[in-house]
């Protein structure tokens, strides 16, 4: 794990605590938990909660979380992974829901311009509505369904635009599919996710290329966030150099004039490339987790006594790829916490 | 004289106590081994899912999900999968490097310096087939065991 992680832990924090919404837990069911990306302690979800940007909510069979966000009531459905995240966008912070695996419901009270972008391991969606269902399948694949507003939904750099009563689905690697009309609550996730599990067992080699594909997505923002990183923080370190030299030469009101047109400007930039490093770092570590780790357990134990089949094989060997490519490229950038 | 004799008695004291430390721990690690084996051979995915941690690990795979868990055990014996007369061939206590006998990575790293517990066990066993497997295990009070992690068949 790098240590540019821990070095700029205190540039961002205070960041963080301005930026991060905090969420309210307001009923729990059944069995939840709560990863804390701040400590990586595990507990059940209570209500009463806090919630804030890096906590991990997942439910059971049996398990109901709902959330508010200052206007966003957020129901999280049973078997979900749910993630509280961030990133920079258009120079500012925004809030970004990641739903991994499962299925979520959203409803705005109201829209204020400023709502939290929804992600799952296939698409993003950018909302304009006030209430809308986001499915996660295990294959990595997504369905937006919205029930009033609008929503525009993202994925390989194609764009779709869905009104009240339409819905979406987006398979991982690809761009989003056809528009299609949908009614309030018609869909079933669990039959839905079943024919993910079958198609995905049915060509587990293709499945897991197009997760690569998606992982390779991840990787290369990665490291051209981590580059930009670097270099702004060589920048900044020596900014503030010249901010503590000038004090001498040219006095505190002119040091103090630089520092705010220059050094501070300077360090939010270095902060949000970081910020966008680690959510992207994020993103590919939920995507390994809950979609491509499941599906090699899955299969795992599906031709354990036959580990010689070709299409485990075919499987195994693309798999590795798969993992070689998370290791050189996202596990620097992961902290222990993330884990 | 009768020092030289105390301090004798002593030795072997300490000796015997060491002896049966040991042994103690041999036969607790057997029957971890029994117990998993004959889990597995009869097709009891119910009761291996109980004896589960969560998170749990499969090869290099952090299952963080408990449904997940309980579909790998019951997906495992659905398949037909068993060990057979399974021995045990290697017992050691879980150290700062054991993570590497499942994967040499930051993630299996970290979880077994987060999740895997000090006095847990790492079994390597031999199945009938000749094949190997390793199993995280943790004896707990009154003779529970608890498995963290599976790896193999190698």
């Amino acid at each position: 794990m790098k240590t540019t992680i821990c070095a700029c832990i205190l540039l961002l924090s205070a960041v963080e605590v301005i930026s991060a919404l905090p969420t309210d837990v307001t009923y729990t069911e059944g069995q939840t938990s709560v990863l804390y990306g701040a400590n990586g302690k595990i507990a059940p979800a209570e209500i009463g909660n806090v919630l804030n940007t890096g906590d991990v909510v997942k439910t059971g069979a049996d398990g109901l979380v709902e959330l508010d966000q200052k206007g966003l009531v957020l129901k999280i459905n049973p078997s979900t992974v749910f993630t509280l995240m961030e990133r920079e966008r258009g120079g500012g912070k925004t809030g970004v829901l990641s739903v991994a695996l499962g299925s979520i419901k959203l409803r705005y009270d109201k829209l204020t311009g400023k709502e939290p972008m929804i992600q799952t391991a296939s698409c993003a969606a950018g909302v304009r509505g006030t209430e809308l269902t986001v499915f996660a399948g295990a294959d990595g694949s997504s369905l937006i369904a919205v029930d009033s507003g609008a929503v525009e939904v993202e994925a390989e750099g194609a764009t779709v635009e869905l009104a009240a009563g339409e819905g979406v689905e987006v398979m991982p690697g690809r761009p989003p599919g056809d528009k299609f009309i949908v009614q309030r609550d018609q869909i079933d996730y669990r039959s839905w996710n079943d024919r993910k599990v079958f198609s995905m067992t049915a060509d587990p080699a293709g499945s897991i290329e197009a997760l690569t594909r998606l992982l390779a997505t991840y990787a290369k923002n990665v490291a051209d966030f981590d580059a930009q990183f670097q270099e702004y923080s060589k920048r900044l370190a020596e900014e503030r150099q010249k901010a503590i030299d000038m004090v001498k030469e040219k006095g505190a009101e002119e040091t103090r004039k630089y520092e705010e047109e220059v050094v501070f400007p300077l360090g939010l930039q270095t902060s949000n490339l970081f910020l966008n490093l680690r959510y992207n770092a994020l993103a590919a570590l939920s995507m390994r987790r809950y979609v491509a780790g499941r599906l090699y357990v899955l299969l795992k134990s599906l031709y354990i006594i036959k580990p010689d089949d070709p299409v485990y094989a075919a499987f195994g060997a693309r798999y590795r790829e798969f993992l070689d490519l998370f290791e050189q490229s996202i596990a620097p950038h992961l902290v222990a916490a993330d884990i | 004289m009768g020092s030289l004799l105390g301090k004798a008695l002593s030795v072997v004291a300490v000796l015997l106590v060491i002896v049966s430390c040991v042994s103690t721990q041999r036969s607790q690690d057997e029957a971890s081994t029994q117990l998993f084996a004959d889990l597995i051979n009869s097709g009891q995915a119910d009761k291996l899912v109980s004896m589960s941690a969560v998170p749990f690990l499969v090869d290099q795979e952090i299952v963080s999900l408990a449904a997940d868990v309980g579909s790998f055990w019951r997906t495992l014996v659905q398949s037909g999968y068993g060990v057979g007369a399974a021995s045990l061939t290697i017992a050691f206590p879980v150290s700062d490097s054991s993570y590497r006998e499942f994967a040499d990575t930051v993630e299996v790293n970290t979880f077994f310096a987060k999740y895997v517990t000090k006095g847990t066990r790492l079994l390597e066993l031999k199945t009938a087939t000749g094949k190997r497997i390793l199993l995280l295990v943790k004896d707990e009070l009154f003779g529970k065991k608890i498995i963290c992690g599976f790896r193999g068949p190698f």
